[in-house]
């Protein structure tokens, strides 16, 4: 019954997040577009009645699916899993739907006067020595702490744990079962170092006019950007730091300790990164009143953009650009630095398989 | 301490990032070992080519304003260009003031003008 009021609990802020994730940018935008006034009403309303109209279909579907088979009495953790799935999977299709036919209507006003601060931007500027010194701590403790560890743990350890805590799945103990998760740690914090260099690096500049006010305004939200994926650093660290000493729990009474704090941890993660987002909006409502654009493209820039998602422009040397709300960066799908992004993803999936191969051939 | 490129102007883009920062020396707003932003980063935030700012940042070494050092970067190395005779520099004031009198201002106008920029240029040196 808990894990039923806990998963009706996720829908529901999950239904509740979409419904109103195309206006939280305030007036005049939709999905973080910015339209012309008068588009906004005749053509911008529809698309956003019907995408909430569509939203609450899928959502009666799933639940009432739910419902149905609970009342059967054959609800099962995997129907569960399937139908949040499938839900997720319904809201981006209409998210993608919905935001494809809102990018036609942008506004396409571009800029040709460029102005941009003549000032060197390096990571180590953006950096707090004490801040990566617990990064490097969070990183490096759980390898130490199991290393002591490892010759008392059992044959068999548990590798996988249900959201109450409680071991799930079992694998041989093995360096890979045990260190798996420290290294995929590792990993993913160079995997964000990148990131954090490549936001610092990102397209930095603002048209011509109200140059000095608008800069002001779009370091704030470069900041916001930097402190968000700082915050990300340090709580990712934090909470695989906790799952990874998990496997401990046959040899030591962590686990319920252990389980309790990794979702507070969890909570405070999602919470940073709320206040982040809601400095950039604040920063994007003020640009947005001052200049009626959030994000200013060239008109060759302009020419990149792939319905306001994706961006490939072989021509910019930029590798990092803001997005078109202004709420964060997305990458040159064109620019040769993604190769770099696109190993990183493969390679923990990589482990993953070699390390399912191992095990199957032991 | 920002540059303005403009897209539509006439003169090729590496010509007024040379010009700004040229401009930005004679005011003082970029001091003597001051570091400039990388070729890489200016580049991506102006949306041109990396050859149009290493172009720019080239031109200002030939004048002697900056040193380039591999891996550092470009830093100003003088306030004041070098190797260039009186001539040289003469040429570009006459060809200035010439498109001044052609666009029909009058002698007090030009005069009001190169004024004007004089004091934009040395505001804070008066």
């Amino acid at each position: 019954m808990a894990d039923i009021i806990f998963l009706v609990i996720i829908f529901l802020l999950e239904f509740l997040l979409f419904y109103f994730l195309p206006t939280l940018n305030g007036q005049q935008m939709l999905f973080g577009i910015v339209l012309k006034n008068d588009d906004f009403q005749t053509y911008g309303f529809p698309i956003l009645q019907k995408y909430r109209r569509d939203l609450i279909f899928v959502a009666i579907g799933c639940v009432g699916g739910l419902a149905l088979l609970y009342f059967a009495d054959s609800l099962s953790p995997y129907s569960l899993a399937t139908a949040y799935i499938l839900e997720t999977a319904l809201i981006i299709f209409l998210l993608f739907k919905s935001l494809r036919q809102t990018w036609q209507l942008r506004d396409k006003r571009t800029v040709s006067r460029l102005a941009t601060p003549l000032k060197p931007r390096h990571l180590l500027d953006f950096t707090n020595l004490w801040w990566e010194l617990t990064i490097i701590l969070l990183m490096i403790a759980p390898f130490a702490v199991l290393a002591f560890y490892y010759p008392q743990l059992p044959e068999i350890v548990p590798i996988h744990w249900n959201a109450a805590g409680t071991a799930d799945g079992f694998a041989k103990k093995s360096f890979s079962s045990v260190f798996f998760l420290p290294i995929l740690t590792t990993i993913l914090q160079i995997f964000l170092i990148i990131i954090k260099q490549d936001i610092i690096q990102a397209r930095f500049r603002v048209p011509a006019e109200k140059a000095e006010k608008v800069l002001s305004l779009k370091e704030i939200s470069l900041l916001a950007n930097i402190g968000m994926i700082d915050w990300c650093r340090l709580s990712c660290g934090v909470l695989l730091g906790i799952v990874a000493l998990l496997v401990l729990s046959p040899i030591l009474p962590v686990a319920a300790a252990l389980n309790s704090f990794l979702w507070l941890s969890l909570i405070i993660m999602l919470l940073g990164m709320a206040f982040y987002l809601y400095q950039m909006n604040l920063v994007n409502r003020e640009i947005k009143s001052l200049t009626g654009q959030i994000t200013f493209q060239t008109a060759d820039e302009m020419e990149g953009w792939k319905d306001g998602l994706f961006y490939y422009n072989p021509n910019d040397t930029a590798f990092m650009v803001e997005k078109p709300g202004g709420m964060g960066y997305t990458m040159n799908f064109a620019h040769k630095r993604i190769l770099i992004y696109l190993a990183l993803f493969v390679l923990p999936m990589f482990l993953t398989v070699l390390d399912f191969v191992l095990m199957k051939s032991r | 301490m920002l540059i303005i490129i403009d897209q539509n102007d006439s003169r090729p883009i590496y010509q007024q990032i040379a010009d700004e920062i040229r401009f930005l020396i004679a005011r003082g707003e970029l001091a003597e070992d001051a570091p400039l932003p990388s070729v890489r980063q200016l580049a991506g935030d102006l949306g041109v080519n990396l050859n149009t700012v290493a172009t720019a940042y080239r031109e200002l070494q030939n004048d002697g304003l900056l040193t380039i050092k591999h891996g550092a970067g470009a830093v100003v190395s003088s306030r004041t260009s070098s190797g260039k005779s009186e001539d040289n520099l003469r040429k570009p004031l006459r060809s200035a003031l010439a498109q001044l009198f052609l666009a029909g201002l009058s002698w007090a106008e030009v005069m009001n003008l190169v004024v004007d920029e004089m004091r934009e240029i040395l505001r804070d040196e008066r």
